[in-house]
């Protein structure tokens, strides 16, 4: 026990004397890795004047019918919200998208309306995207097509079968006026279907804000690349000293113990140098978090005090992983492409409902994937219990990993 | 006091490296165990300081098994492995620290064994600005903390300069003439000198040796 309380104490000197170095480094990394965030929060379109995807029609849409449903599409459904439908050849439709003015276009066929109107449905609109990835544009596009399919092959059904009913009761010389009532049944059905169901919004993932979700992800990426800056702890590690101090009775737990427990500074001094960079924002009231009602900087502080845990967390992978790799700059390299990766497949950068559910589902369990999960409970004041329990988990895995590599290491001499 | 090394096996899966290991010294006794790089002096001085673990024999001090005991261990045994068991970017002091407690520390800087290996004149240097002369001789100091009766030191002359070997080599008589016991694994011929009885590890094995001086014929027998 005394060796390990002196242990402790030296490792933490050594800490203290790499302290400047360590916070050069994790600052140009914390830099680069901001820069980087930003560039994909820009991507991700999130900003308002391009909240709205436009999509382009081409071809016949001066059809009475067409005219009228791209009308009530764009003035009165509820997708004129986030849809735009602006009309274009197709030489001007190409030229926007190449120059991403438009997300799509939809190329409309000639006699569209009349296979409808008839029952055949034998021509089909085409969407051109700008790469072969559907896109939100393109999800969107194909619900709307989906939708309007069903509608449309249900409306037929609904009329042809009523014009068979009348034949066979001798009104069929009052079909165009009771098929004119059904049209009119129907369309007031369609416009009316927001009343059937409520939209709820619940925010880009996990029922957080775009700022919200982009602050957590933001700062568990910060977090997990700040390993990279502490490896100057780890190149004066020595096995000799490791092999005396077994000889001694300080095993492979308590040296282990010993070196992670100062490793835990630099590990809180990155989480507060993010808060450092996050307070102005907030003071200033450049970065708004709508979960914290304009109590921002109170609520920042708590915030990252009850990240600490996942701090000490990554502190225990990172741990591991320099204790497991040979040599720093594969240690590093270890690190660097560990972080990039489980930040990617967790949603660091963007929601993790955009991946494919395979990877989502592989992402929400990486230590990456539960620290998001808590951080998202710490910004709203409520850390599910598998998130708190996932990070005490991870802590204790990767510690228990660590030790179990350094008694190896001190076994093989 | 006496010791006694009984039987003691070590293999890393299929190859063995120590064969029923067997030798005895009694106080004031300086063993020295030869042989080539990899022979297995180190693994052997590793399992007798209890880093690592035989896979059989013991290693017996006033009756008592020091490779089950662990607490008598720490309490008899000093062991100096064959690099620095020393954190670079601190100070001698810094690293004495680990192993003594203050007053002790002090005691032993002014008249002790610290004082007798020169230690007190670079106290505040950082190891990694320190020769090698000086690191060995900080590493023989962080192991004799507890006072240890037995010291197994391993090469500990190996890369140093003349005056250096010669301090340790008083350090090793003193250490003698007050009851201890050395086992030294060594190639360095001042040490060998210093030996009561040798030994070759060779294929596992060791077999006893006398050392008359001639040099080519110790050759002959290790290779």
């Amino acid at each position: 026990m005394k060796i390990f309380g002196s242990y402790f104490i030296l490792q933490l000197r050594r800490t203290l004397r790499h302290l400047p170095a360590l916070a050069v480094l994790t600052l140009v990394l914390c830099g680069c890795a901001g820069i980087f965030a930003v560039q994909c929060v820009r991507d991700r379109e999130t900003s308002e004047d391009r909240q709205k995807y436009r999509i382009a029609l081409v071809g016949e849409t001066d059809d009475t019918y067409l005219g009228f449903g791209i009308s009530v599409l764009s003035r009165l459904d509820d997708s004129r919200y986030m849809l735009d439908f602006p009309s274009m050849t197709e030489a001007e439709a190409r030229r926007a998208l190449m120059a991403g003015e438009i997300d799509a276009y939809a190329k409309v066929p000639e006699g569209l309306t009349d296979s409808i109107v008839q029952g055949t449905n034998d021509t089909k609109v085409t969407l051109v995207g700008s790469t072969n990835q559907k896109g939100m544009a393109g999800i969107l596009v194909e619900e709307l097509a989906e939708a309007a399919s069903t509608m449309i092959v249900r409306s037929q059904s609904a009329v042809f079968g009523m014009q068979n009913i009348l034949w066979e009761n001798d009104l069929g010389d009052q079909w165009w006026e009771y098929t004119e009532r059904l049209n009119l049944r129907l369309i007031d059905m369609v416009l009316n279907r927001t009343g059937l169901c409520d939209l709820k919004v619940l925010g880009i993932g996990g029922g957080l804000s775009a700022e919200g979700y982009y602050l957590c992800g933001i700062t568990v990426f910060f977090l997990l690349l700040s390993g990279i800056g502490s490896s100057p702890l780890f190149s004066g590690r020595n096995r000799e000293l490791a092999g005396l101090m077994a000889s001694r009775g300080a095993g492979a737990v308590s040296q282990v113990a010993g070196e992670y427990l100062a490793y835990l500074l630099p590990a809180a001094i990155c989480l507060f140098g993010i808060f450092l960079t996050v307070w102005p924002l907030l003071g200033s009231g450049a970065l708004g978090i709508a979960e914290w009602n304009g109590k921002g900087v109170l609520n920042a502080a708590g915030f990252f005090f009850a990240l600490l845990p996942v701090a000490a967390a990554f502190a225990a992978m990172q741990f591991f992983v320099y204790e497991a790799a040979e040599g720093v700059v594969s240690s590093i390299l270890l690190q660097f492409v560990c972080g990039i990766g489980m930040a990617y497949i967790a949603g660091c950068f963007y929601p993790a409902g955009m991946l494919p559910d395979c990877l989502r589902q592989v992402g929400e369990v990486l230590p990456a994937g539960v620290a998001l999960r808590y951080a998202g409970g710490s910004l709203t004041g409520e850390i599910p219990f598998s998130a708190a329990a996932g990070i005490l988990f991870y802590l204790i895995l990767f510690f228990a990993l660590s030790v179990s590599v350094r008694k190896r290491r001190i076994q093989r001499g | 006091m006496k010791i006694e090394l009984s039987e003691i096996r070590k293999a890393y899966r299929k190859r063995v490296v120590l064969k029923d290991i067997s030798l005895t010294a009694k106080e004031g006794d300086c063993v020295g165990i030869l042989g080539g790089n990899g022979c297995g002096k180190s693994t052997l001085l590793s399992i007798l300081a209890g880093v690592q673990r035989a896979d059989g024999g013991s290693f017996v001090c006033d009756g008592q098994d020091l490779l089950r005991d662990g607490k008598l261990r720490n309490a008899l045994l000093g062991y100096v492995p064959q690099g620095n068991p020393l954190i670079e970017e601190l100070s001698a002091w810094d690293n004495l620290r680990m192993w003594y407690d203050k007053e002790t520390l002090r005691r032993e800087l002014d008249q002790g064994v610290l004082a007798m290996l020169g230690i007190d004149g670079f106290l505040k240097v950082p190891v990694r600005k320190m020769s090698g002369g000086m690191k060995k001789r900080l590493s023989i100091g962080c192991a004799v903390a507890a006072k240890p009766r037995i010291l197994l030191l391993d090469e500990p002359s190996s890369n140093l300069d003349l005056v250096c070997k010669e301090e340790i080599r008083h350090y090793f008589e003193a250490f003698k003439e007050q009851g201890g016991i050395l086992l030294l694994a060594t190639h360095d011929m001042q040490e060998i000198a210093l030996c009561d009885q040798c030994f070759i590890l060779k294929q596992g094995t060791l077999f006893p040796y006398v050392y008359d001086g001639d040099i080519s014929r110790l050759a002959e027998n290790l290779s």
